[in-house]
């Protein structure tokens, strides 16, 4: 087991894709898939429809996001460097129409276009994506192979804190903490690994402090958000609002034991009493029916991933290595975000437990990163 | 730079890593400490802490309730309570009783179990009952029984039925010997909504607590008081219980005796007041009701007998509320307005039978042909005739018909003593009532012409009496033609406080303490501190000052105080200590189309250094001075401490 964790495959010259990074992405999708529905069928046989309507949405995307991954996984370089581009700009319009009078205010964050059929589009999921393949670009040296022992150019890294600052600043328009967060922890650990000086990094990592402070002391921070803070900090603060989300989904896991009151099963899940369940707290339904073995599974599942990623990142190129990184850190600082909100580790930011969570362009873009970590993987 | 070697295997296995794998190593390690971080936390919840979230969730739902405050008192100037809080036991059964349980409670309660099972039924279902329905929230035990004798709440409690239990709930109570219910007002669920208690609400509820509600699984409520309520402060009236249960006694007897005289005497009103503070003594309304009615919930029935007309109204407050024409009363205004517009006080005014003006023949109501005699004796016998030529004068004074820059000295200085207007009393719901100068009748006849016009050709098809219907129309037609006149019938009614001015009794108590204390225009008011918590003054501000000389106020004075002992009170008062307690008064009855006349009674004592205004009324009750004229001497004994 430690082998899986740490040991990259190594027979020769792998011209194949890791496939332990394949498993562990279909496994928690498949997990996702299973608990939308524990989570929501209730409500919707309620509401007179069989009972599948979420979980089959749900399928659908992971399919989608197959399809998205396979995509990425056939990109050549160049062809990943357009998109990077074409990719970035994109995500600047998509986020700036989320902000006009296209988008769709939901739990108080813009962050949605409607599109026909009943679905939306969430920009920012994307923007994940983007703005890490686009570090990686800009960070890889254009003149020829360079290896990552090599400290990038000043100008390059000034390119990445700009475009990345730019989107994290409009994901703060909406107002979208978490995934403003996710994002600048995805670039700072491409940054690190690219071979930024530890000083700079720490600067930056200040600077980003400070402005979290500044930003509460000037009050530009909505007061929801300053809530969720709080409420993390003190549950029974505030036991109507975030604070119950909290405290509902920490009873629901802790209540879930050993091996868990079994799908479908649990009292809090079926009974509805978690609050935004089959998205963001989805951990919970997985801690109450699923109990510590499915908990601790998915806590594996979603290690070994970023483990297998890294592993990529190890034996690939400086582009490639840059890439993996930043879907690791991307997908890492996103699903520890959600399983500490979830355990009451962490304050409430929002943001989807990456695969496993419902949501299309999470979904869709969680697999365009595990579609990118298996293209890394053939190095 | 020195630094420690590292032990030389792990400085050989470092040698042949780069940089850049040492920095991946280095994500590997973060990575794998916060999923075990997270790992472990999770274990730890679904463990160590397990037991606890497992009774964490029998608690289906949280939230935070209101817990009322312990509400006020009112008491009189002494402290004695005027409205205060009893404990009642009520009787309250689970959501989920059945119904076994619900007929045993029943018959242990001698009610029928219909009436315990409607009150069961949530608000706004379909079979609910409005009024008997329950109106709390889900899973907090419903009363089915409200106000439930001692001895019939102990005999359930010992039956000790599942699910039914008996509880101790604050009720507001009115425990004092006076009824003075317009006064305190009442209250709906827990609000003040009239009187006293809708004036003085927000200091009498005190502040609710907070209580968080935990509602199981299973439906039981329950609660944890995290704020303590903070009780509603004391209000401590200028009312006197002792004065108050005199002046409703003896406005009871009042309208008994005039009512076994033949008058119909439909309700009545006394006015006890400070002349200098205007802190009111007692305010006495008749009819009334009983308080305590409001505290079980009235029913629509209760409800409608009180705001009958064939009950009288009970519900109206008549001190403020009713309006009349001040009748003869107003004559201290009158002889006021004289002197301010330049008449000799010390002239003297023939008094004839009767004046004729303009061919119409005003009479004498009240009393006799005098001859030539003072103002003051005019006053102290309520010759009529006086003030119609008084009215008349200055009528003519003014311009006559035309009268456009009219000084209109009655209609002003009756106004600047508070007549005509609320007097700002700290009771809700008071009347204004007018006094209606030039302008006035020609703005009104401006809204009204077209109807009366029309009316003048139509006529009253509708009214049944042939003769009154004629009547009618000719009013109306008289109306259409000249009705933007000030006439000078209307100036000559108005000076005898006929015509269209009408007032309330508390205005004409605001006049007479004005009167009384050299012209000032006192607030009325009940409310006089507030307790608990640090005591707080009620101290209105005075309205102003009348627009009077204070030779003329005592002169007035001198004069309203010879009625009790030769005037028209002098029957009333006869036997009356008067040299001790001299008592200034001006009787009136006043006339009505239609109505029998209603009977006034206003005076002050000591006449020479007055402390309190007395105001009677009796609606339909006959003349001043036989039917209210008891009233305020009997007052006066309470208040003076005279025995009978």
């Amino acid at each position: 087991m430690m082998a899986l964790l740490t040991e990259p495959v190594r027979t020769g010259l792998v011209r194949r894709f890791d496939p332990w990074l394949l498993v562990c992405a279909v496994s928690l999708s498949v997990l996702g898939v299973a608990m939308v529905y524990s989570t929501t069928w209730v409500r919707l046989v309620a509401d007179g429809d069989p009972g599948a309507y979420f979980a089959t949405r749900q399928a659908l995307f992971v399919v989608l996001g197959g399809l998205a991954a396979w995509v990425m996984y056939r990109l050549d370089r160049s062809a990943l460097l357009r998109l990077a581009l074409v990719g970035y700009a994109a995500s600047l319009v998509g986020l700036l129409a989320v902000l006009s009078p296209l988008g769709t205010t939901i739990n108080g964050t813009r962050a949605w276009l409607t599109l026909p059929g009943g679905f939306t589009l969430q920009p920012a999921e994307f923007a994940k994506v983007v703005v890490v393949l686009l570090a990686a670009v800009l960070l890889s040296d254009r003149s020829g192979p360079r290896g990552l022992d090599q400290p990038p150019e000043p100008a390059a890294v000034l390119g990445v804190l700009g475009a990345t600052g730019l989107v994290a600043f409009l994901l703060l328009l909406q107002p979208d903490l978490g995934s403003a967060v996710v994002i600048a922890v995805a670039v700072l650990g491409v940054l690190f690994v690219a071979g930024v000086r530890r000083r700079f990094l720490v600067l930056l990592l200040l600077g980003a402090v400070a402005a979290g402070v500044g930003a509460y002391l000037l009050g530009v921070l909505d007061a929801y958000q300053v809530a969720r803070f709080t409420a993390f900090l003190d549950p029974a603060a505030d036991p109507q609002g975030v604070g119950y989300n909290v405290s509902q989904a920490a009873i629901a896991i802790g209540t879930g034991g050993v091996d868990g009151q079994g799908l479908l099963q649990g009292a809090q899940t079926q009974g509805a009493f978690v609050p935004y369940q089959y998205t963001d707290f989805i951990f919970s339904a997985v801690g109450e029916e699923l109990g510590m073995l499915g908990g601790l599974l998915v806590i594996g599942l979603l290690v070994a991933l970023l483990m297998r990623g890294v592993s990529a990142a190890a034996r690939a190129d400086r582009f490639g290595a840059l890439v993996a990184t930043g879907v690791v850190a991307w997908l890492g600082a996103q699903g520890f975000e959600n399983l500490g909100m979830n355990l009451g580790l962490l304050p409430v930011t929002g943001v989807p437990l990456p695969l496993v969570s419902y949501g299309g362009s999470s979904v869709i873009a969680a697999w365009m990163g595990v579609g990118l970590l298996l293209r890394v993987s053939r190095y | 730079m020195t630094q420690t070697l590292p032990p030389v295997d792990a400085a050989a296995r470092r040698a042949k890593r780069s940089p850049a794998q040492r920095r991946l190593a280095l994500l590997r390690v973060v990575i794998l400490a916060v999923g075990l971080t997270i790992a472990a936390r999770m274990v730890w919840m679904q463990t160590a802490q397990s037991a606890q979230y497992q009774a964490k969730a029998q608690i289906a739902q949280t939230d935070v309730v209101a817990v009322p405050a312990a509400r006020g008192d009112i008491v009189d100037r002494t402290g004695r309570i005027l409205a205060g809080n009893r404990t009642a036991y009520q009787v309250v059964v689970d959501q989920t009783v059945d119904s076994e349980v619900l007929d045993r409670l029943a018959q242990l309660a001698g009610v029928p179990v219909d009436d315990l099972s409607a009150r069961m039924i949530v608000c706004g279902q379909p079979d609910a009952q409005p009024g008997a329905c329950y109106r709390g929230l889900p899973g907090e035990p419903v009363p089915v029984l409200t106000d439930v004798p001692v001895r019939r709440a102990l005999a359930i409690s010992d039956a000790g039925l599942e699910e039914v239990s008996v509880q101790q709930v604050a009720v507001r109570d009115y425990p004092s010997a006076a009824n003075a219910a317009h006064v305190l007002g009442y209250l709906g669920e827990g609000e003040g909504r009239s009187g006293l208690e809708a004036q003085y609400d927000d200091v009498l509820r005190g502040t609710p607590g907070e209580a968080r509600r935990e509602l199981s699984r299973e439906g039981q409520a329950r609660r944890d008081i995290v704020q303590q309520p903070e009780a509603g402060r004391t209000l401590v009236t200028s009312l006197d219980i002792d004065t108050q249960r005199v002046a409703e006694r003896a406005l009871r007897k009042a309208v008994r005796a005039a009512r076994a005289e033949g008058y119909k005497a439909i309700g009545g009103s006394v006015v006890v007041m400070d002349v200098d503070t205007g802190a009111v003594r007692a305010l006495a309304s008749y009819p009334t009701y009983d308080p305590n009615i409001w505290a079980a919930g009235v029913t629509d029935d209760q409800y409608a007998a009180l705001t009958a007309k064939k009950s009288g109204r009970p519900l109206v407050f008549r001190p403020t509320q009713a309006l009349a024409p001040p009748a003869s009363t107003f004559k201290s205004l009158t002889t006021v307005a004289a002197s301010n517009a330049g008449f000799d006080l010390k002239g003297t005014y023939d008094c004839p039978s009767s004046v004729v003006i303009g061919g119409q023949v005003f009479r004498n109501y009240e009393s006799r042909a005098y001859g030539p005699i003072s103002l003051a004796q005019a006053l102290s016998v309520s010759c009529d005739s006086v003030f119609y030529r008084l009215g008349y004068q200055m009528w003519k004074r003014d311009g006559g018909l035309d009268g456009a820059d009219a000084a209109e000295d009655v209609v002003r200085t009756a106004r600047s003593f508070g007549l005509g207007s609320a007097t700002g009393i700290d009771v809700p719901g008071e009347a204004g009532g007018s006094i209606p100068d030039r302008e006035q009748v020609r703005s009104e006849y401006e809204q009204q012409r077209d109807d009366y016009c029309r009316r003048a050709k139509t006529g009253y098809p509708e009214e049944p009496d042939r003769a009154r219907a004629k009547l009618l129309k000719s009013y109306a037609k008289d109306y259409c033609r000249s009705g933007y006149q000030y006439r000078a019938g209307d100036a000559m009614n108005t000076a005898i406080g006929q015509g269209r001015t009408l007032v309330t009794p508390l205005q004409m108590a605001t006049a007479y303490a004005a009167i009384a204390n050299g012209g000032t225009v006192v607030t009325p008011h009940l409310g006089v501190q507030l307790r608990g918590d640090g005591s707080t003054d009620i101290e209105p501000t005075p309205r102003g000052r009348a627009d009077a000389d204070r030779a003329t106020l005592s002169y007035v004075r001198k004069a309203l105080a010879t009625t009790t002992v030769t005037g028209t009170a002098s029957g009333a008062f006869l036997g009356f200590p008067l040299a001790e307690y001299p008592v200034a008064a001006k009787t009136g009855t006043a006339e009505v189309a239609g109505k029998q006349s209603t009977s006034w009674f206003a005076s002050f004592a000591p006449a020479d250094d007055p402390q309190y205004v007395v105001v009677v009324n009796v609606d339909q009750g006959g003349l001043g001075a036989a039917t209210s004229g008891p009233v305020a001497r009997a007052v006066y004994e309470q208040v003076f401490g005279i025995e009978r």
